[in-house]
């Protein structure tokens, strides 16, 4: 009985997905009803998500240690939730395109993925919930069937993914094989000292097949790949969605499998780690920089927080947990913010640097979200960015390893310039309509208009990511 | 004392005239600045006089004022010349004075004549100013100063946007190298109370075994500033694009002055290096710029490109022989180098200056109308390849025997060093006299002989080239060696020297055997008989393949955009967050400096209100205006291209085909394990 109540988000959750798939089936067309479903039943399952947190006695392991439900599994869920119900919001309009209840029901299956990744307390579950998460996702990409490149991104996606988790897979025997056990709920790796050498060695090669699968999904770098290509030509919701939710899943998950104290027993895995969160912040901002269409550079500046992330497991101890999970929130909605103004600016044609001219001009609203999104997503001062990268700074300094956290300080400099890049369009009335242009005909002074539920979840995400730093300033006092 | 304050002290007096009078004065001020260089000159010959007297025994001059104090620490202003300075001098003050000569006829009509010759006076000051330094920290603010010379120079045609960019990459390249200079200055100004170089010299002799880390620090921070000065891999970068300036530019700059003020550091620090045992750092680095620089020119068509990346080569040849403790050979190295290396590239401006072009593939038979061109550049050829009896020859056979000496010390990496040495001696014949055989033999258009103002310079210094060899020739008295090691008794060795001249003839042959190809495929001339054995892959085809494979990996621009760009990116933030912050960050004390003091020069021209002076203070202003707005132009496209060929290289992974990215994330990400293994090992 107590399984039923502690994993109730997931259950309603589950029969919210299959029960939306179903529905269409028997009654066609009816998309108004099913967007209430899936709306009603994130609320239903965050309300549950909620319940089990008040409730005494709920947390604990449970189907004999597979899975876990805890602080972590509660913070996961709600994140998740209001995640998901911002991409219904933002898809208000706009919807699945005629697959209304396939996108709706996918949406709602990954969303499950994703608990399950969180929950999960031994490797195999944790691969169940991967691709529980991927192959929705893998369905969603390609939703928008008409648009150019969609399908052939999803396939890119796919194929890619499917490596991923081939890759991740082996690593997973491999971790068998020398430690013995699949299960990570005391840690998957034992003290320092346990193992002997050889041992050391064969778990550390797991350990870097494992980590190609997480990787992966937290697009670090070199495992980065499909994100450029795949958000580029993607369908946007479902791109920011993938770019945003899955990384928050995966991080937490590493935590867990990892734990406070991985890196001080295996150095040359935490030296991997570090050598992924430099080349990722590197990288990332780099080319970033580069970019000329904006959700390419957001693909590249997701590559860049990945590496940023990376460096509290660098780091390990409780301090970095909570910066870590402090950032995830943060750049969940943020992120997702800037995706959804992406998304408002047009769906099906790529979105460059100059279609931001003047925006401020022509909706004020939209722009100022965006602003606040990219400034927070930069990391400045009074905004919830700045909090998150301020802790994940500091427990990385405290931690020893000042010069990772020196490294990551001057690419955040760096970033600055992209999202700076922005800006300046929006307010900067450099309104250069060129010959070239796709639509010469385009108004570049008109007022721009967004749909009301998409500008909502807009300024939610926007709100979101300015104000969440009041709660920061807590979690670096305590 | 005062002859020594001379020699600095005349070009930047002439240059100071210059800026006030030059306007009035039109093409006729660049005399001043010649009859001050043949007054530096003349100063100079008489220390180098003094010093054969004084058996280089005791320095000639060593004469120190208080310049200023920090923190109880004494800086001193002085003059400081011994063997080492008098000879570099005289050497510097000849080519500066034909080059000056050359560049009245070649920068005749120029619309900023006494521009020109201002900065390139002050220029030359601040090479005499870094040559007679008697402390570091002086020698480093004569070492900015044409720094900043050398970045109006090279960018002098700032309406061509390849000057400018050319301009800022030198600049910006080294001063990164000044980094470490700087870093090295302030570090042993910290640990040794004083910057006096003889001083701390000894002082550093004497205690050396004790702080052999700290040492070999400083060594590694002051190297990394000759590296950047001197072109050296893979600070080179710059000097390529470099050859943007005019040509009397490169022919100062390039051959005798700027780069070989690297070279001159070392030289001036030598002990230090020797005492931290760093010198087998500074042999590898120079050899692998030697054979590498070599290699790129192999294949360069462009002809005054190919004269840099000789001299690149060249400059790495003179660290190699430094490295392998041939104090004497780099010196000698450095002085004949200086020689040839400027007549070759006022022999090529005289070629561009006939056939209006630069590019090796449209000239032809140029030889045959302009004859003195032609001697003067085979002479420089011949001299650079290492014929005997050259000066060329002599000293590159001493850069060898000292490669031998270290060969005979540790026998592995000497005599890897001395093979390469050899090898780059062959590539060295043979891309030189590619470019003679392809531009001056053969059929060809008809050219016009350049004007006597620029002949007259480069039969002086072919005359000097010819001869300079005798300065180091064994067994004579009054030779280099006894001037700066004396006592010390230079061996000649024969068969070495046979090897020498033989690498040389082998690269010579192999030119002209290519040529006869060339000339062959082209259907001018008839087929080589033993062709079919050179070119079957003997050689030819693999060297040519090794260089333009360096060449198509574009080592420039990943270095640029590594090393180069992140500076340049972040003074483009400082520019657009507050254009103040450009003149602190970007051009620290240099430019800022410059233009500031023009600004007090135009203050006083305009209280003058003379109507002549009155116009040098609108071409201050102007020259001033082009630092303002050019610099800052440069420095955004510096950024764009800068980032962009980093970008190039890192956008070349995102292919956009699946089976790519899945072997990318198998191979970087074995890469990135791997990498934190030997991190952690």
């Amino acid at each position: 009985m107590n399984e039923l109540l502690a994993f109730s988000p997931e259950i309603v959750i589950t029969l919210a997905g299959v029960g939306v798939i179903l529905f269409d089936a028997i009654w066609p067309g009816r998309g108004r009803v099913e967007r209430w479903i899936t709306l009603g039943a994130m609320a239903a399952a965050a309300a549950c998500a909620i319940f089990i947190a008040l409730t005494p006695g709920l947390y604990g392991l449970y189907f004999q240690g597979a899975m876990r439900v805890d602080v972590t599994t509660t913070f996961a869920r709600l994140v998740f939730m209001a995640a998901g119900a911002l991409i219904v919001l933002s898809s208000w309009a706009t919807q699945g395109e005629g697959d209304t209840a396939e996108y709706y029901g996918l949406l709602l299956l990954s969303l499950l993925g994703e608990s399950v990744i969180v929950t999960a307390q031994t490797l195999l579950v944790l691969f169940i919930g991967i691709e529980l998460l991927a192959l929705p996702c893998y369905a969603l990409m390609a939703i928008r069937k008409h648009k150019p490149g969609a399908v052939r991104a999803a396939l890119k996606y796919f194929l890619l993914g499917m490596f991923a988790s081939i890759v991740m897979l082996y690593g997973v025997a491999i971790l068998f094989g020398s430690l013995q056990t699949i299960s990570y709920a005391n840690g998957l790796f034992p003290a320092a000292g346990v193992l002997d050498a050889a041992r050391t060695s064969v778990a550390m090669v797991g350990f870097l097949f494992l980590f190609v699968g997480l990787g992966f999904k937290v697009t670090a770098f070199p495992f980065h790949f499909w994100s450029p290509d795949v958000y580029a030509s993607g369908s946007t919701p479902v791109v920011a969605y993938v770019a945003t939710v899955p990384k928050v899943a995966v991080m937490l998950a590493l935590w867990r499998i990892l734990g406070p104290g991985f890196g001080a027993a295996y150095p040359l895995g935490q030296m991997f780690i570090a050598v992924v969160a430099v080349t990722s912040m590197v990288y990332g901002n780099v080319v970033a920089l580069l970019q000329d269409d904006v959700r390419r550079m957001l693909a590249y500046a997701g590559v860049a927080n990945a590496g940023y992330m990376l460096m509290a497991f660098v780091a390990g101890g409780a301090a970095s947990h909570h910066a870590l999970g402090f950032f995830l929130v943060v750049y969940t909605f943020a992120n997702l913010g800037a995706f959804l103004v992406v998304m408002a600016m047009g769906v099906d044609r790529s979105i460059s640097m100059r279609d931001f001219s003047g925006l401020g001009a022509r909706n004020g609203v939209l722009a100022a979200a965006m602003a606040l999104c990219l400034f927070s997503l930069a990391g400045t001062p009074p905004l919830a960015g700045f909090f998150g990268k301020f802790a994940l700074f500091k427990a990385t300094v405290d931690g020893g390893f000042a010069w990772l956290a020196l490294i990551a300080l001057v690419t955040t400099v760096v970033s600055v310039g992209y999202y700076l890049k922005i800006a300046t369009q929006m307010y900067g009335g450099i309104v250069t309509p060129q010959e070239d242009d796709a639509e010469p005909g385009r108004e570049l002074a008109a007022p721009f208009r967004v749909a009301p539920a998409l500008t909502g979840a807009i300024l939610a995400c926007a709100a979101a990511a300015a104000l969440l730093g009041l709660f920061g300033v807590g979690l670096l006092t305590g | 004392m005062i002859i020594a304050a001379l020699v600095p002290g005349l070009p930047a007096a002439a240059a100071i005239l210059l800026v006030i009078f030059g306007r009035r004065l039109s093409e006729k001020c660049a005399w001043i600045s010649v009859a001050a260089l043949a007054g530096s000159l003349a100063a100079a010959v008489y220390m180098l006089v003094a010093a054969f007297r004084g058996g280089g025994e005791e320095p000639f001059v060593h004469a120190t004022f208080e310049w200023m104090r920090i923190g109880g620490v004494n800086i001193d202003f002085g003059l400081y010349v011994d063997g080492l300075s008098a000879a570099v001098l005289v050497m510097v003050a000849a080519v500066a004075c034909m080059v000056f000569v050359y560049a009245i006829g070649y920068m005749h009509g120029d619309e900023r004549f006494p521009v020109f010759f201002a900065v390139f006076s002050l220029f030359t000051a601040c090479m005499f100013g870094v040559v007679t330094s008697s402390n570091l920290l002086q020698l480093m603010v004569f070492w900015e100063v044409m720094g900043v010379c050398s970045f109006l120079l090279i960018g002098y045609y700032y309406e061509r946007p390849d000057a400018r960019k050319a301009a800022f990459k030198a600049f910006i390249t080294t001063r990164i190298g000044d980094m470490g200079f700087l870093l090295a200055v302030a570090a042993m100004l910290g640990k040794f109370g004083t910057l006096d170089i003889p001083t701390l010299m000894k002082h550093i002799e004497e205690v050396a075994p004790e702080m052999q880390a700290f040492l070999w620090l400083m060594c590694a921070l002051l190297f990394i500033g000759a590296v950047a000065k001197s072109a050296q891999f893979p600070a080179y970068i710059w000097l390529p694009d470099a050859m943007a300036g005019p040509t009397p530019v490169s022919g100062l700059l390039h051959s005798a002055t700027m780069v070989a003020a690297g070279v001159f550091l070392v030289l001036r620090t030598f002990p230090m290096f020797e005492a931290a045992h760093f010198l087998p750092m500074i042999a590898g680095a120079g050899i692998f710029t030697a054979v590498y620089g070599a290699s790129l020119a192999l294949t360069e068509t462009d002809i005054k490109r190919t004269l840099a990346y000789s001299t690149m080569s060249q400059l790495g040849y003179m660290m190699a022989a430094l490295g392998c403790g041939g104090y004497v050979a780099a010196v000698f190295h450095l002085i004949t180098h200086g020689f040839f290396k400027s007549l070759l590239f006022l022999s090529a401006g005289s070629v561009i200056h006939g056939a209006h072009t630069q590019d090796i593939r449209e000239m032809q038979g140029v030889g045959k109308t302009m004859p003195i061109t032609a001697a003067c550049f085979l002479v420089g050829s011949l001299a650079l390849a290492g014929i005997p009896p050259l000066a060329g020859f002599f000293s590159k056979d001493a850069v060898l025997a000292s490669m031998l000496g270290y060969a005979g010390k540790a026998p592995v990496q000497g005599s890897i060093i001395l093979i390469v040495g050899l090898m780059t001696a062959v590539l060295t014949a043979f891309y030189m006299f590619r470019v003679y055989f392809g531009v001056f033999t053969g059929p060809g258009k008809k050219y016009h002989e350049s004007p006597k103002m620029m002949l007259v310079p480069m039969i002086v210094l072919a005359s000097i080239t010819a001869v300079a060899g005798a300065i180091n020739l064994p067994g004579v008295t009054l030779s280099l060696a006894g001037l700066l090691e004396p006592g010390v008794l230079e061996q000649a060795v024969p068969w070495l020297m046979a090897l020498s001249a033989g690498a040389a003839g082998a690269g010579l042959y192999i030119a002209w055997e290519s040529t006869h190809l060339r000339a062959a495929l082209h259907g001018t001339g008839p087929l080589p008989r033993n062709l079919q054995v050179l070119y079957g892959g003997i050689f030819l085809r693999p060297v040519f393949r090794v260089s333009r494979f360096l060449r198509e990996m574009h080592m420039d621009q990943i270095i640029t955009g590594i090393v180069v760009s992140p500076v340049v990116w972040l003074c483009e933030l400082a520019a657009k967050l507050n254009p103040d912050v450009l003149y602190t960050a970007v051009f620290v004390n240099g430019v800022g400096r410059i233009a500031g003091a023009l600004a007090v020069v135009d203050v006083r021209v305009v209280d003058g209100a003379v109507n002549g002076i009155g116009r040098a203070g609108l071409g201050i202003a102007r020259a001033v205006g082009f630092v303002d707005a050019r610099g800052v132009d440069g420095a955004v496209n510096g950024v764009a291209d800068g980032t962009i060929a980093f970008g190039g290289v890192l956008k070349r992974l995102q292919t956009g085909v699946t089976a790519n990215y899945a072997l990318f994330m198998i191979v970087l990400g074995v890469a990135a394990f791997y990498v934190a293994w030997w991190l952690v090992r």
